[in-house]
Order: C-alpha cells, then structure tokens, then sequence
C-alpha cells in the first residue's frame, strides 16, 4: 500500500452485513425484543414439554378422582385439572406443540408454494402471469377460513388434514405478495443491468431477486403463523381440527363451554395461551417490518 | 364511470363460476357415498341408483358440476342429505339471521373505530394513544371465541345482563355483535390512527393551520377525507372477515345463521348445504369488494382517471 512505514492506528470501520444491521435495528425495538422473549419460552416450553409433564400420564389419560381441581401451587397441578382429570399445564404445553408445529409447518409449505407460483408469474409476466393470476384472484375471492374449512369437509378431521387445509388456504396471499414484490424489483436498474450485461435467468433470480424479496416475505411468514394458530384454535374448537383426545388449545375451549359456569379457569387459561403466542408473533412481525425497512416507519 | 361499473359487474360472473368450480371440486373429495348414508347399507342397487339419479349424483365430475351450475342459475341448489328440505329454504331462513349480525357488527366497527382512531392519532403519544394501541394489539390477538365466551361468562353469567344463546329479542344480538366487531374495531383503529398521522403530516393541513382554521375543522374536512382511503379498504376487508368469521361466533352463541349452517353441515357431511352457503358467502364478498371499488372512486375522483 504506502510506501511510508507508519506505526499509526488506523481506525477501519468493518461493513456490516444486512443480517448484522437489520437485528441491530430489530433490537432497539424494545416492543419486538419483548416478543422475541415470548416466543423464545414459549418454544421452550414447548419443546421441553417431557421435561415438565409427561404425554400419557398427564395430558392424556383421564383420571376420575382428579376432576376438576382448582389451579395451585400445592396440589402439584399450578393450572389445575379439568372435567377428565388431566393436568391442565400438561394439556396446554403440549397443545402448544401441535399449535406451533401446525402453524409454522403449514406457513412454510404455503410460503414454498406462494413464493414458486409468485415468482414464476411475476418474473416471466405474459401469459404465464395472467393465468396464473386469474387462478389466485378466484382463490382469493374466498376466505382462507372458509376455504380451509371446505377442505377440512372433503378430507375429514385431524391433524394430518388440518395441515394440509392450512398450507393450501395460505397459498394464494403468499404468491400475491411476492409477486408484488417481484415485479417491483424487476423494473429496478440493477437488474435491467444485469440483463444486460448477458447474466442467465437463474443467476439473476437467485443473486438478485429472492434476496430482496425476502424481507417483505419473511414479515409476511411471521404474521402468518399468528393467523395460523388463530385458525387451527378456531377449527379445533368447532370440532374441525385436531381430532381429542389430542390436547389443543381449541378444544380445550370447546371443552370447558360447558365448564364455564362453575369453573372459569378452564375458559380462562387456554384462552390466555393463544392470545400470549398470537401477541408475541404479532410484535415479531411488526418489529421485523420496522427493522427490514426502517423507511416504512410512521 | 358507468362503464367501469358495469365492466367489473361482468367480470364478477366468470369468478362466481371460478369460486363454484373450485369450491365444487374441493367438497366432492368427500370421501364417502351420500347415497348409501341416506338409505342405509340393507338397500337395493335399484333404489341407490334412483336416488343418485334424483339427487343428480350420476355421471362424471363435469357432467355433475354444469348440472349443479344449470339448476343453480334456476334458483335449485340441491336437497340437504339430513333434512331433505330444498337447500335454498335452508339457506333463506338462516340468511337474515347473519345479515342482522353482520350489518351490526360492522356498524359497531364504524361507529367506534374511526372515532377512537382519530382521537389516538390527535393525541399522539398521549396515554390515550399508548392505552389505545395497546388495547388494539391485544383484542386483535385474541381468538373471537374466546372473546365470546368470556363475555358470556360475565355479561350472561355473572351479571345476568344479556342471553347467551338464541335469537328472540335484540338482547340476543348484542354480544354476538360486540364479539364479531372488536377484533374489526382493533383493526380499524389501528389503520385509521396511522392513515391520520400521515394525512396530518401533509402540508395543506399546514396551510389550513395557518389560515386559523379550528382543530375539528381540519381535522375532519382535510385530515380525514384524506386519510379515508386506506380506511374503507379495512372495512371492506372486515366485512369479508365478518362473514366469514360468522361461522364461530354463531357456534358460540348457538345463532342459527348461515355460519353455523356451514359447521353442521360439514359436521354432518351434509354437502350440498355446505357447497351452496360457502358460495354464497363468497360471493358476497365479491360484491362488497366491488362496492369497495365503487366507493373508492367517490371518495378519491381521481382514481376515476386509472380506471381501464
């Protein structure tokens, strides 16, 4: 480099990479920090479940003497028992597993699927565009809760075919939004001048493309598990979802309908389970936004 | 103006049609005969084959499906496999039903959002606003059932105000109203609240300042009128939710409306019904969307000029 030979220091500011900046924009978020935290112990205690309360002995199984026991700390169950004698903590840690497993399993797919479909129109435009958008605009002409429900009625309840309603009814607003976002980033010049300098379509979607669709998508992905677990809850509770003895917040609320009266905790504490998961996803989302493009900010 | 209107009146046709083929393709996955359901496994192939043919179950997919169209467009959707009554009388008595609680719902929605919206939004950062935003966030993250039967556990059950369950008197619509609505009033509060802050941050409502304008003045003839847009795309979208959503909140309060209608049917494998009240509420929600669109042009006249 120089010539001289300098003994000074010279202070060289590292660049940060994009990751680097958005989680430290994402930080100072203290809102968004706290949804973090949320769902980082809820995805603890979820997957730690064994650890806390064993499946068939306490989530499962009914156990006739141990009806209806009121939460406290000292008769070993801290959010009671309900109507057939099972460990109430137990049936909501549990449940969250399959509430977090559903959700975020059938976002991915639809994510997958939304983004294949999204891109393809959106980047080759056309005919291939038009058709392909005429199928979403159809798709989202009907509510996802409706569309999911219409499947869950051809296929029948459980688990397996919950999933496969909620990934399929996610798909149409995926492939809109990125396509949105596709179409936006093709008209920009970088990429009018990566064509031009002969770069092939691969190249151009994976280098250039996707990394700038992802922020807007991955936003989307958060507020869609929210959604999600508001739906598989909904489902469950109308008898759709998760098949019982299963444990799943939903039914738990369908549960306790006739509960209600005399033994409120019962209402009360799943309930507070989806609301805390939906909060959580919620700030995560809207931190991300903020925090992806700070321009968006009010 | 009128041509836009009846252009996007005409394009609605081919996506009822996409709506019922799609819908139609999915509940005939059902897996299962009707027919051996309804009569019994002890019935002769004979009788099984005059009852499909009665409930045109004969013939492939699209045989079915442009018979099911032709004698839709004819006003006949069909028999419910559980009652055997017309699913169009089916259908009408449990309409007005829905309808009550969805014109409710969406009046609470307007009454209450946009006021508090504007309110937060004037005092931005007040506590107010914190109380509001925060209150926003945590009714929109609640599961609408579980909105409703808290409310039944103390509006019904503690203090004795309001039924629970049925339809009767208007008391009977009141907390199915406010359960359907808060999840649409967080909403709209939160979209109105930011549509104003940006709409008060344009320089005319500087300039009206300037000129001494009073605070109601521009808050509601340029703040507001300015900030509608956004504001009316969410109502429209919450109507669609509202509709839809019917189907837990009538199963809550035991209502016997078009939504409930929906969970009994598919309970029930009772596919016509459900076919022919999912359609409809879809397409419903076609032409709130296309009322959306129309209103839109009324507010903002010059999206009249990007109309194709």
């Amino acid at each position: 480099m120089s010539g001289k030979n300098d003994n000074k220091q010279v202070t060289t500011y590292k660049k940060k990479s994009q990751l680097e900046s958005i989680w430290f924009r994402y930080k100072k978020n203290r809102l968004a920090m706290v949804g973090l935290f949320m769902l980082a112990i809820m995805i603890l205690l979820a997957v730690s479940a064994p650890l806390f309360a064993d499946y068939q002995k306490d989530a499962v199984s009914q156990n006739m003497k141990l009806r209806y026991l009121e939460p406290s700390f000292v008769n070993g169950h801290i959010f009671g028992t309900d109507h057939y004698g099972r460990d109430v903590f137990a049936r909501v840690i549990y449940g969250g597993r399959i509430s977090l497993f559903v959700g975020l399993t059938s976002v991915i797919i639809s994510a997958l699927a939304g983004t294949t479909i999204g891109s393809v129109a959106g980047y080759y435009g056309g005919r291939v565009d038009n058709t392909l958008m005429r199928l979403m605009d159809v798709l989202l002409a009907i509510p996802q809760n409706l569309l999911a429900i219409s499947i869950v009625a051809a296929l029948g309840p459980g688990m397996f075919n919950l999933l496969i309603a909620m990934s399929v009814s996610g798909i149409p607003e995926f492939s809109r939004i990125v396509r949105a976002s596709v179409l936006n980033i093709k008209n920009q010049e970088f990429v009018e001048a990566a064509v031009a300098c002969g770069t092939n379509d691969a190249r151009i979607i994976r280098k250039y493309i996707v990394p700038n669709a992802i922020g807007p998508l991955i936003v989307q992905a958060t507020l869609a598990v929210a959604k999600a677990i508001l739906s598989i809850s909904a489902l469950s509770f109308i008898g759709l979802g998760v098949s019982p003895p299963t444990p799943e917040w939903g039914s738990m609320l369908s549960e306790a309908k006739s509960d209600m009266r005399l033994y409120p905790y019962l209402v009360i504490i799943p309930g507070i389970a989806i609301m805390l998961s939906v909060v959580a996803l919620n700030l995560i989302g809207d931190g991300l936004r903020d925090s992806i493009d700070p321009r968006l900010k009010n | 103006m009128l041509k836009y209107f009846c252009k996007r009146v005409i394009m609605m046709f081919p996506i009822i049609l996409g709506i019922s083929f799609i819908i139609f393709s999915i509940l005939n996955l059902t897996p299962g005969d009707p027919v051996t359901i309804i009569l019994g496994d002890t019935a002769t192939p004979e009788a099984k084959e005059a009852l499909r043919e009665q409930l045109g179950l004969n013939g492939g997919f699209f045989v079915r499906y442009f018979r099911y169209v032709i004698n839709a467009l004819h006003g006949n959707f069909g028999q419910s496999y559980r009652s055997g009554l017309p699913v169009i009388e089916e259908l009408m008595a449990r309409i007005p039903v829905t309808f009550r609680l969805s014109i409710v719902g969406i009046g609470i929605v307007i009454c209450i959002g946009i006021p508090i919206g504007i309110i937060s939004a004037i005092r931005q950062y007040s506590l107010l606003d914190n109380v509001c935003v925060a209150g926003a966030l945590i009714i929109a993250s609640m599961p609408v059932f579980w909105l409703g039967l808290m409310l039944i556990m103390i509006f019904s059950l503690k203090l004795n105000m309001f039924p629970a369950t049925g339809t009767g008197t208007w008391k009977n619509y009141v907390l199915p109203a406010i359960t359907n609505s808060a999840i649409g009033v967080a909403t709209l509060v939160r979209m109105t609240r930011s549509s104003m802050l940006e709409s008060m941050r344009q320089d005319y409502i500087r300039t009206a300042k300037a000129k001494g304008a009073g605070e109601a003045g521009i808050v509601i003839k340029h703040a507001l009128k300015n900030a509608l847009l956004p504001i009316v795309t969410i109502i429209g979208t919450n109507f669609a939710i509202m509709l839809s959503g019917a189907m837990i909140t009538e199963t809550v309060f035991a209502l016997p409306g078009l939504g409930s209608l929906i969970v009994t049917g598919v309970r029930q494998k009772d596919t016509p019904v459900v076919i022919a009240a999912v359609i409809f509420i879809a397409v419903a929600i076609s032409v709130i969307n296309l009322i959306v669109d129309i209103i839109y042009t009324i507010i903002d006249p010059r999206l009249k000029s990007t109309l194709r």
